[in-house]
């Protein structure tokens, strides 16, 4: 292993670099095995594993294989990317290798069962950005994820890792970085959408020598997970980017919050840091500038509130993490009392890329208000799921539908919920909505942290309100009445509506709460907590009506108000419900018509959505 | 003047000549409420007015006995509450000591005595004068008191 | 300086001061709940929202925890504003439908009638019981624990508390009485008894001892001020608007040379617990005549309103005992204590006044009413029947179903009676303040076995005492009431004002004088000289040359008290009026 000296200068990090590539061999294969938790979860590392044992057994031990980050098609997992053609195989197993090995490897011809097949044109992809999934997407954020290995900081030096961070330190001053992020149109991508430059303008200004710039990894929203692959598969991006922030600031500490869920995270940040540290990329006088900059790591404690700017900060001091009153904002006075500026992983990760192509090149993507791309969870009721990231103004069909695959199982589109618990439902009419801070803002949704749940037709809005604002009353840190009570009470009102015990009223009073919490609470919790409940309201009213006035589900979903049962005619038998049903209640012969015991029937609904004959009725 | 003194009260029975220094904040202005209060003690106490017991000097008990006293007595206000702050502790320091001597010079000592009595205390008072008239009484006349001491002394002297 | 406006009216605001204060220099209402002015403020409870519509994101702010900033337009009344404090006071009352607080905001914003979800709390959680522990008295003891909904105000792990002082901060500014610290705290609370109303009530470290004090300033009780126990605190110094307190200072010795001194030290009641055939300390409803003063005072603990202390309900039979410690022989105090005939006839007075139903009985030995229309009084009491007087001794009170019993002597009507009292007043003698005798001591006065200070002369010198310059006044002289002791105190006053206001001293002439041809100046008078009268004279010669240094007697310090007569040892010093001679001339009168 080799030692890692300590790069004074500029000069080093480029002698270093052509030292690093000099000794790869850019046209021999290589391995990427995507090594994200998603994948991990299916058995990735066993791959892994299994690669470099046949590996070396072949004596193939030039053959590099590469546990990376995610590669975002998360469906189709465990992927594997075989490099430098980047041909992409995915739902690999440890049985694979062996052909994986001798065909492609070896004789470089393809393994066809591993190829990627599109549903619908049945044509197999061979290469990654030939993947329908990928063909759409422009992998800026993403730039590294799959082709680095995050505990080796010297697979991101090799691909031009710090090369920004070395021209912002010894090549700009302060405001030249902040004025190259404020072309650039950088806008907050935890979800505010507040112009990064400026942000980081309005801290600088603040008198004083001592500030800190902190990193918002707590990722609260369900669903989500594009910081926690970014922090995962490219942790170096990230501190890079808070390193030029800090220099932009003039904070000479800087802090990583990272969700204490996110041990991987956690684990390949720890080694990222200690080997920046090793090669003087975080300490004193990096690259000879004068500059000093370290990084703490700070686990989370399982609350998402801390998410928020000032629960966060109080979290990080080790109090209670409940948001306080502002002004001062945090850029005024925050950690400490002192200027704190904070911004997300994503938006960070966006940094070094900016300053090392330019801003102008990163302002030719996206929309006029929106720049760059913006990395989304695709989760939900469509084929491709997994992490998407397209240039803003990309329309909502095009990434259900193009990126997405569409909704399985030939059901009908209904509407996308974006922005987690804080973000609001797009309906299907609205689906050629780019994807855009204000234009989102504007139908009721929001950007938010990106994450997109498609809903179909089988979706109920009442119970998806439900379960956000379950969430919200849960994750609610208790100090404020609008989000405590009135949070409590809106729950207790959609309570009723899914158990069919609506009454006249209570969508008045659903609104009339909802828009108290919205204006009157103390942060942004309580302040767009509401959202799920009153764009749901806004859009689907009829269903809200519907369980009140008929006391019917018509997605069949809440249990109350939902009874299934297999209808004769369309049943053939199969015996896949009775399969699946979970307490037994289905029995039938094979061909025979099936039937649901009502006795003990849970009303799970896993009959109905498995179906293949749309057979079992919910009514 | 060394005579066998006449009897003064009248009556053929013998009364003790009693000579009292009292002070006068405290003691005598006792023995003041003691008649004021109607309480009764017997006749053959003589009192001297002294502003303060510490005023009173042991030459002046010596003449008493001298001039024919069979028992003097030295009464001052309570110890920390002498009118003049400490007159009361030199009188005590000054009287006990002297009470020392009164044997070394062949004075009966229990002819001598100290108390403290204050001004409110016309009870006490009455009762201490009955109580030491009883005493005298039994005591009897002081017969023995060295005159040949006082021969020539005058009251200039 | 910063402006803003606030309902369409300009306004000036400092740096650092909130919306709140500004609206409250302009007397303008804002409700609060979470807002205390001794502790930093944390926007919680929303009653407090105003609206911004100008010069900052237009909505809604809590007026106590935004900074007044220049150009800012606020409307601390409009429609919106008043939506959102309804809306906040309906979810308060659905969640603690008791609070009394919450019940008289809402008087002010409408009826609570949305159809909520009811719950059963006292804590409205404006979480002051934790900012006042941690932010202001300091040890942190209560805390928040939970999230959301679920969170409620606890100790770390829910354990007794460890740090808790048992100050009762928490308690005092919880708006809805909803924490009891003694539910957690591991030492023994006690609440500071108010010396004024007997510690029938407590009252804070910080206080004024009694409304008509003078001066009417409050003074720190160093013993059980937070801030002198444990550093923090400070709440008074932070809230006082003329910067008053200065925790720094320290009992100062003021040292007067003054002509004069009246001795005003009053009295106090003795302690009728001795007495236990009574229950006096044993029985919550056994009290002293100055507790009842105080309960049936409007100013008094309980706002002039009369409850037996044991259950609170108003006594309907009330019996009064006389002479508890007085006019006893033995084990008490054989003198009449004076006031306390009259002033039981008072308290029977005020009884019915309460309690036009009640009926008040009197164990008396002999009614004292001798000054200026006591008489009357006393038989008034009596003629209308305010209260049934019965002469004689009560020999035990005991209980019995709930109430008192009190079994005593009808000697007028012959036998026993055993009455059932709801409350008993008992009338404790009337003793000197305590300390007296160290103070006479001091002053060079006398004072009697019970401590009444001796005046001069029981008949016509009344208010002086025998010690030059030091007068009388009041009851440290013997028991006395209100007229008597005004009486006394404007003839001390005439008194000391004679002494002051002569050009010349006048003085007794009994004072020493120093023989100088026979004094050797040894100077042990001036050891013994208690007013340091002795000074020391320097004889000259003809051409003035020292010759010898004498003692010399300062005509204005000696008080002829003569022990330095008595040392001397050369017989140089002589009393006037008191010389050895003069002595010696009584010692032979009187002894022949």
């Amino acid at each position: 292993m080799r030692e890692r000296m300590r790069l004074a200068a500029t000069r080093d990090l480029e002698l270093l670099r052509s030292t690093l590539v000099a000794g790869r061999e850019p046209t021999r294969p290589s391995i990427s095995i995507c090594a994200g938790t998603g994948c991990r979860a299916h058995g990735a590392m066993d791959l892994f594993d299994e690669f470099r044992r046949q590996l070396d057994a072949g004596g193939l031990d030039d053959v590099e294989v590469r546990a990376t980050g995610c590669h975002g098609f998360c469906e189709r997992g465990p992927l594997v990317v075989i490099f430098p053609k980047k041909i992409f195989y995915h739902g690999v197993k440890p049985k694979d290798v062996e052909s994986v090995i001798e065909k492609t490897i070896r004789n470089g011809e393809i393994v066809e069962s591993l190829l990627y097949k599109d549903p619908v044109t049945k044509e197999k992809s061979l290469l990654e950005h030939e993947v329908p999934f990928y063909a759409k997407q422009q992998r800026i954020v993403f730039r590294n994820n799959g082709k680095i290995d995050p505990t080796c900081i010297e697979d991101y030096i090799v691909a031009d890792g710090y090369v920004a961070l070395a021209r912002a330190l010894t090549g700009m001053n302060p405001e030249e970085v902040i004025d190259a992020v404020k072309q650039a149109g950088l806008r907050g991508r935890g979800g505010g959408g507040f112009p990064t430059g400026r942000k980081w303008e309005i801290c600088r200004a603040q008198p004083g020598d001592e500030k800190y710039i902190i990193c918002n990894g707590d990722e609260g929203d369900p669903g989500a997970f594009m910081d926690r692959s970014i922090m995962e598969g490219d942790p170096h991006s990230v501190l890079e980017g808070m390193t030029i922030g800090a220099f932009a600031i003039g904070a000479h500490k800087g802090y990583v919050y990272v969700r204490s869920e996110y041990p991987l995270a956690l684990a390949n940040l720890t080694e990222a840091l200690e080997q920046s540290r090793s090669y003087g990329l975080l300490g004193r006088d990096i690259f000879g500038s004068g500059f000093a900059f370290d990084v703490e790591l700070i686990r989370g404690a399982g609350a998402f509130v801390c998410g928020e700017e000032t629960g966060m900060i109080a979290s990080i001091l080790g109090d209670i993490g409940s948001p306080r009153q502002r002004p001062p904002y945090p850029a005024e006075s925050g950690l400490r009392g002192k200027p704190t500026n904070i911004n997300n992983v994503e938006t960070w990760a966006n940094v070094p890329v900016i300053i090392e192509r330019g801003p102008d090149w990163f302002a030719g993507i996206g929309t006029e208000k929106s720049k760059g791309t913006k990395v989304f969870s695709l989760v939900g009721k469509v084929k491709n799921t997994g992490l998407v990231e397209v240039p803003m103004g990309t329309t909502l069909r095009e990434i259900v539908y193009d990126i997405g695959g569409g909704i399985p199982k030939e059901r009908e589109f209904k509407a996308v919920q974006t922005g987690g618990p804080s973000g609001g439902c797009i309906p299907e009419s609205l689906v050629d909505l780019p994807v855009d801070f204000e234009k989102l803002t504007e139908a009721g949704g929001m950007m938010g942290s990106g994450g997109l749940i498609v809903m179909d037709e089988r979706t109920c809005m009442v119970d998806v309100a439900k379960y956000f604002l379950n969430f919200l009353v849960d994750e609610s840190c208790g100090k404020c009445t609008p989000c405590r009570e009135g949070l409590f009470q809106m729950y207790s009102i959609l309570s009723r509506i899914s158990q069919g015990r609506g009454q006249a009223g209570d969508i008045e009073l659903l609104e009339q709460l909802g828009t108290y919490v919205r204006d009157t609470s103390l942060c942004q919790l309580g302040g767009t907590a509401a959202n799920p409940v009153l764009s749901t309201l806004r859009y689907f009213r009829d269903e809200y009506l519907a369980h009140i006035e008929k006391k019917e589900c018509p997605a069949g979903v809440c249990k109350e108000l939902v009874t299934f049962r297999v209808e004769a005619d369309a049943c053939t038998g199969c015996g896949l419900c009775k399969r699946v049903c979970p307490s037994e209640s289905i029995a039938g012969e094979k061909k025979e018509p099936h039937t649901i015991d009502m006795a003990t029937c849970v009303k799970c609904g896993v009959c109905y959505e498995e179906c293949r004959f749309n057979a079992v009725i919910a009514e | 003047m060394s005579e066998e003194k006449p009897k003064k009260d009248g009556q053929d029975k013998w009364e003790p000549r009693i000579i009292a220094f009292l002070c006068n904040w405290c003691s005598y202005a006792g023995a003041d409420l003691a008649g004021m209060s109607r309480f009764g003690y017997p006749a053959p106490i003589r009192v001297i007015k002294v502003p303060c017991s510490g005023r009173v000097d042991p030459l002046f008990v010596l003449r008493s006995f001298e001039q024919g006293a069979d028992m003097v007595l030295v009464s001052g206000c309570h110890p920390g509450d002498c009118h003049y702050t400490s007159g009361n502790y030199h009188a005590r320091r000054k009287l006990l000591a002297f009470r020392e001597l009164l044997t070394f010079l062949g004075i009966d000592p229990r002819r001598f005595k100290i108390s403290w009595v204050s001004a409110a205390e016309g009870g006490k008072w009455s009762s201490l004068v009955a109580e030491v008239t009883e005493e005298a009484r039994a005591l009897g006349p002081y017969k023995e008191f060295p005159r040949s001491v006082s021969e020539g002394v005058s009251d200039e002297g | 300086m910063i402006k803003l406006t606030i309902n369409g009216n300009e306004a000036e605001a400092a740096e650092g001061q909130t919306i709140l204060d500004v609206a409250r220099e302009l007397s303008i209402e804002i409700p609060t709940l979470c807002h205390h002015k001794a502790i930093p403020p944390t926007g919680a409870c929303r009653i407090c929202v105003v609206e911004i519509t100008a010069g900052a994101r237009p909505g809604l702010v809590p007026a106590c925890a935004y900074p007044a900033q220049d150009g800012l337009e606020i409307q601390t009344d409009s429609e919106r504003v008043r939506e959102s404090r309804r809306m906040t006071l309906q979810l308060l009352e659905a969640r603690c439908p008791e609070a009394k607080v919450i019940q008289e905001m809402a008087a002010e914003y409408g009826a609570l009638d949305l159809p909520l979800e009811r719950k059963d709390e006292k804590c409205i959680m404006c979480g002051l019981c934790v900012r006042v522990c941690k932010e202001i008295i300091g040890p942190a003891a209560t805390c928040f624990a939970g999230r959301g909904p679920e969170r409620e105000i606890s100790t770390p792990y829910k354990l007794l508390s460890e740090v808790c002082i048992g100050c009762g901060a928490c308690a005092f500014v919880c708006p809805t009485e909803a924490i009891d610290p003694a539910e957690f705290c591991s030492i023994a609370l006690e609440k500071i008894p108010n010396e004024f109303n007997c510690g029938l009530d407590s009252r804070t470290p910080v206080y004024i001892p009694f409304p008509q004090a003078v001066p009417n300033k409050p003074v720190i009780d160093r013993e059980n001020c937070i801030h002198f126990r444990t550093g923090g605190c400070g709440a008074c110094k932070t809230v006082c608007p003329a910067d008053a307190i200065d925790y720094d200072m320290e009992d100062k010795v003021v040292e007067e040379e003054v002509g004069a001194i009246v001795v005003a030290t009053g009295y106090q009641l003795m302690d009728p617990a001795v007495y236990e055939e009574y229950g006096y300390g044993k029985y919550p409803d056994v009290v002293t005549s100055m507790e009842f003063e105080r309960m049936v005072s409007a100013s008094g603990p309980t706002g002039g309103g009369l409850h037996r202390p044991s259950n609170g309900e108003l006594p309907k039979t009330i019996v009064f005992l006389q002479c508890i410690g007085s006019r006893q022989e033995t084990d008490g105090k054989p003198y009449c204590s004076k006031i306390c005939c009259m002033y039981t006839a008072k308290h029977t007075i005020l009884y019915k006044h309460k309690v036009h139903d009640g009926q008040a009985f009197v164990f008396y030995m002999d009614v004292r009413s001798g000054g200026k229309n006591y008489e009357d009084f006393v038989r008034r009491v009596v003629k209308e029947k305010v209260a049934t007087y019965l002469r004689g001794r009560v020999s035990k009170v005991f209980p019995r179903g709930g109430k008192l019993m009190v079994r005593g002597a009808d000697t007028l009507g012959g036998g026993q009676v055993e009455i059932a009292a709801d409350m008993v007043v008992l009338a404790p003698a009337v003793v000197p303040s305590s300390g007296v005798q160290e103070l006479a001591q001091k002053l060079r006065i006398g004072y009697d076995q019970h401590d009444f200070l001796l005046e001069a002369h029981p008949k016509l010198r009344p208010v002086e005492t025998n010690t030059a310059g030091v007068f009388l006044a009041g009851a440290c002289h013997s028991p006395m009431d209100i007229p008597e002791s005004v009486a006394q105190a404007s003839a001390a006053a005439s008194k000391a004002l004679g002494l002051v206001t002569h050009e010349r001293l006048t003085r007794e002439p009994t004072i020493a004088v120093v023989d100088e041809l026979t004094c050797n100046g040894c100077f042990e008078c001036e050891n013994v000289c208690a007013y340091k009268a002795i000074e020391r004279k320097e004889i000259l010669d003809k051409d003035g040359v020292v010759t010898a240094v004498l003692a010399h007697v300062n005509e204005g310090l000696c008080q002829g008290c003569g022990a330095c007569g008595v040392t001397c040892r050369s017989k140089s010093l002589e009393v006037e009026g008191f010389r050895d001679l003069q002595l010696f001339s009584a010692i032979s009168a009187i002894s022949r």
